[in-house]
């Protein structure tokens, strides 16, 4: 875990429920995945919520490794769900045009319920 | 040019979050606002992991990162003396990346690109890369340049 980067898991009915903090770099992304994936492969996950409150940068290192699960979970009709979102963070989302395929829920609760 | 600074360091990993700092620090000499400084660092974020992960393919590498202050304006320089880019106007392409099996979104051009002015590509093979990237600093009412 790199030090200016956070996650804490939680799981919540099939979601798995990351509360991201800090900064979501390229050395920050590959601990992500290198946590994240082989939960997703255990196939008790259904979709994947994250919570960005306390991420205040992310750059297309953090795009790639967001998108790579959302490619894995599709094919498993599963989803990722985005929310709360910084303005750094929704710029760079807006200038990937992840939005058209990520859905930003207006918090938490309803990540998970939806 | 009002101020200038200069800075080496090799392409480790952990260097990609210190370059955003520094060049953020230097371009608050211009008072930029909070959006201003962020796209600054997220251009800089990009064209150094570029460097770090298609440069110099993870392995050692030395990357000059270069700061010019104007009265309104950053120019950033990142330059490393890797393997070169194959074709410019391609590597420029959103989404395309020569290296998908790492997860690579192929955005990182594309968004500095959006976040900077002016982004200019010079490189050759085998010789390396200079990503050159400038931004215009909006003057704010009252701001003083002060000696």
């Amino acid at each position: 875990m790199t030090r200016d980067f956070n996650m804490d898991l939680v799981y919540s009915g099939g979601n798995l429920l990351v509360k991201l903090r800090g900064e979501l770099d390229h050395p920050a992304a590959n601990s992500f995945r290198s946590k994240i994936q082989p939960l997703l492969e255990e196939g008790k996950i259904d979709n994947l919520v994250i919570n960005m409150e306390g991420l205040n940068f992310i750059d297309s290192s953090g795009i790639g490794v967001i998108l790579g699960r959302y490619n894995y979970l599709q094919k498993k009709g599963g989803k990722v769900k985005v929310c709360n979102l910084e303005p750094q963070v929704k710029k760079v989302f807006d200038a990937t045009g992840l939005f058209s395929i990520i859905k930003e829920y207006p918090s938490e609760k309803d990540a998970l319920e939806n | 040019m009002e101020n200038y600074m200069k800075l080496e360091i090799p392409g480790k990993h952990q260097n990609e979050s210190f370059a955003r700092v520094v060049v953020a620090a230097f371009a608050s000499q211009l008072d930029p606002t909070l959006e201003e400084v962020n796209d600054i660092k997220t251009a800089v974020s990009e064209a150094v992991t570029n460097a770090i992960i298609h440069g110099y393919d993870d392995k050692e590498g030395s990357i000059l990162i270069e700061g010019r202050l104007f009265k309104d304006m950053i120019e950033v320089e990142i330059i490393d003396f890797g393997k070169g880019i194959e074709n410019v106007e391609k590597a420029l392409q959103p989404l395309f990346t020569t290296r998908p099996e790492l997860e690579r979104s192929g955005m990182g051009f594309t968004i500095m690109e959006k976040f900077m002015d002016r982004v200019e590509v010079i490189s050759e093979k085998s010789r390396g890369t200079r990503v050159k990237m400038e931004k215009e600093i909006t003057k704010k009412e009252g701001y003083m340049t002060g000696e």
